[in-house]
């Protein structure tokens, strides 16, 4: 046991000869905002829905603060917050019927279920929809309330499963600011998310662990996977199919340490991601007069992300 | 469990209630009940069956043989969609991943649905006891004691329903397999054995009824009734057919052909020949058989007379079908993965 807020050792879960989960270990470090990061069938869920006792696993263990979820979950799951998927509430009752029911299953006291209510309602942005039936809500607004009763008696560990997923892009982006805010704002906090959009991943969390196959690729900081060694590429496009003239005046550039043709574009890479290096070049770049109509940072987590999976296949 | 469980229990138990009550479910229930009633009374009403001289007997042979049947319609209506509802609707995502017991979830589903039912049942029973006061005056001492089996029944067949629930995935299918299962396929099973089914869902469901003493007198009194004048049919139709009838029969017709008659006036002879043709007529072994049927009747299940049920074994048979169904409901449940 490590102490921090969820472990997870050698978990297995089978669906007959199926293994989804492959004797996972992974540690999700205090106060972090870990993005559980793979392709569909990866484990991602399977493991998340065993960290919140949705599903059985088929041996090894899942701590929650210290707590074996697959043995004690009623123990474990005390201070942690879920939101799984896009989870449905009772449509006839209110939010603040929904947040009062909850905050009775996990034992809050009548005058602070109150006072909380209140408090998150205003942090979801929900306060005016505090007294309608959930069953009129869109699906935006009944994630903000599925994310509000998960912030109830004020979790330790929040555990979220494509939070965004379904979602309409203001409501993806309405998720994502209260995430945010969410991330900036608590001091004693744990977030795992899993997600399959990187650019999310990327503006939210602060580790990421790979997953494929059900076993852990690799765990790190999110600088880790976005400037690999300290080199950042950038996409140029021209108004017209670059010829090897091209890459090659780009290429004399003394700065750049590689230039390449990648279908339309060229592809730049520099040392270092300091911004004046960036300008630089595409000032250079610009006073060659090729043309350039789009100059723009290439994914590195997106490359990233297909490099692992492809070689963990 | 721990006074924590407890707490958690009466909580889902409420929010259950508020569901159930603020839902369609509850209103179409409660619509099934006054329907059933309003139908009952109006039909009553229109084809004059209505005896001014009412008794205790009469209101609940009309309004209560139809009891069972409604609480069957109430449970599967409420109870078998109690567990598949929170996979189905997505709201497992909300209340399975809280710090609950699933048995605590599992209790307070079933203490909520039985709240539900017996509310529901009690309505009936108002309506019926406030019917009796008016045209009669008074209400059976027995009611109490019917409603109590009738709520202990709605408990046995909510069993059934949450077994259906816990492992179906569709509510509408549990609703529909509730439906066949309580009340045609428990009855066929029950018609199947043979002797006494006091042990039987339908058997022991049916004490709801014949706890009421008023009701075994006069559903006595018409088997009497009945029973005599199928017998008197059957001896009526023996005596037809019997040998000394036909030989009388032949004798006749030997003095008509011989021209015996011939001195009496012809409208008796007319009615003296086609009264011998008659019995000469008569397919003897065909009217034996038929008397032998109305025999069988006489002696079957379906005139047979009913006692007052021993309320404690009924009453017991119920809640042991209950508490078989609901373990085994919350064995799977308790198990299931969402």
């Amino acid at each position: 046991m490590t102490g921090d807020p969820i472990e997870i050792v050698n978990l297995r879960k089978e669906y007959g000869k199926f293994v989804a989960v492959n004797d996972l270990n992974l540690t999700i470090k205090k106060n972090s905002f870990t993005g559980l990061l793979g392709p569909n069938g990866a484990g991602k869920s399977t493991t998340l829905k065993i960290l919140t006792h949705l599903i059985n696993a088929t041996s090894g263990q899942a701590y929650l603060n210290g707590i074996d979820v697959t043995v004690d979950p009623k123990s474990a799951l005390t201070g942690v917050g879920t939101v799984i998927e896009t989870p449905e509430f009772y449509p006839y009752l209110t939010p603040r019927e929904t947040f009062r029911y909850v905050g009775g299953l996990i034992g809050m006291r009548r005058e602070a279920i109150k006072s909380e209510t209140d408090e998150i309602l205003e942090k979801v942005k929900m306060t005016q929809w505090q007294d309608k039936r959930l069953g009129t809500f869109s699906k935006g607004m009944r994630q903000r309330i599925a994310l509000g009763q998960a912030l109830l008696n004020d979790p330790n560990i929040i555990i979220l499963d494509e939070p965004t997923s379904g979602l309409d892009p203001r409501g993806m982006a309405e998720i994502r600011e209260v995430l945010k805010n969410l991330r900036n704002d608590s001091r004693n906090l744990t977030i795992v998310m899993s997600s399959h959009i990187l650019p999310e991943v990327e503006d939210l969390c602060d580790r990421i662990a790979f997953i494929n196959h059900g076993t852990l690729l690799k765990d790190n900081e999110i600088g880790a996977f976005t400037n690999v060694d300290g080199i950042l590429t950038m996409m140029i496009k021209l108004n017209r199919v670059p010829t090897e003239a091209d890459v090659n005046r780009v290429s004399a550039l003394g700065y750049v340490i590689r230039a390449e043709r990648i279908g339309e574009e060229i592809a730049v890479s520099i040392k270092g991601t300091d911004m004046r290096i960036r300008s630089r070049l595409l000032e250079d770049i610009a006073s060659m007069r090729m043309g350039v109509i789009s100059f723009k940072e290439q994914d590195a987590l997106e490359e990233t992300y297909l490099d692992l999976i492809k070689e963990s296949r | 469990m721990m006074v924590g469980d407890f707490r958690q229990i009466c909580t889902i138990t409420k929010n259950e209630l508020i569901k159930s009550v603020r839902g369609k479910k509850f209103l179409v229930s409660l619509l099934i009940v006054l329907l059933v009633f309003g139908l009952i009374t109006l039909l009553g009403y229109a084809t004059n069956d209505w005896n001014p001289k009412f008794t205790t007997a009469n209101i609940i042979s009309t309004y209560m043989s139809y009891i069972g049947v409604v609480t069957l319609l109430i449970v599967a209506l409420m109870s078998s969609v109690a567990l598949v509802s929170e996979f189905e609707e997505r709201t497992a995502l909300i209340l399975f991943t809280r710090p609950v017991r699933r048995t605590s979830i599992f209790i307070g589903k079933i203490f909520s649905c039985l709240i539900i039912e017996a509310l529901i049942i009690l309505v009936y029973y108002a309506i019926v006891t406030a019917f009796s006061l008016y045209h009669v005056g008074e209400v059976s001492d027995k009611m109490l004691t019917s409603y109590v089996l009738c709520v202990l029944y709605a408990f046995a067949a909510s069993g059934v329903a949450f077994v259906i629930s816990a492992f179906f995935k569709k509510s509408s299918v549990c609703t529909i397999i509730s439906l066949l299962v309580l009340i045609l396929v428990v009855p066929v099973i029950t018609g199947m054995l043979k002797g006494d089914t006091w042990f039987m869902l339908d058997t022991a469901g049916n004490s709801i009824i014949t706890c009421v003493p008023e009701y075994v007198k006069a559903y006595n009194e018409t088997v009497d009734m009945f029973t005599a004048v199928i017998s008197n049919a059957a001896d009526v139709l023996k005596g037809f057919a019997s040998p000394e009838m036909q030989e009388l029969a032949k004798s006749l017709n030997e003095v008509i052909l011989s021209g015996g008659l011939s001195t009496l006036d012809p409208n008796v002879i007319a009615m003296i020949v086609t009264m011998d043709q008659f019995f000469l007529s008569i397919p003897v072994d065909n009217i034996t058989d038929m008397a032998d049927v109305l025999n069988m009747m006489v002696g079957s299940d379906m005139m047979k007379k009913i006692d007052n049920p021993n309320v404690l074994l009924e009453g017991s048979v119920l809640i042991i079908w209950g508490i078989t169904g609901y373990l085994i409901a919350w064995c799977k449940f308790v198990r299931r993965e969402f």
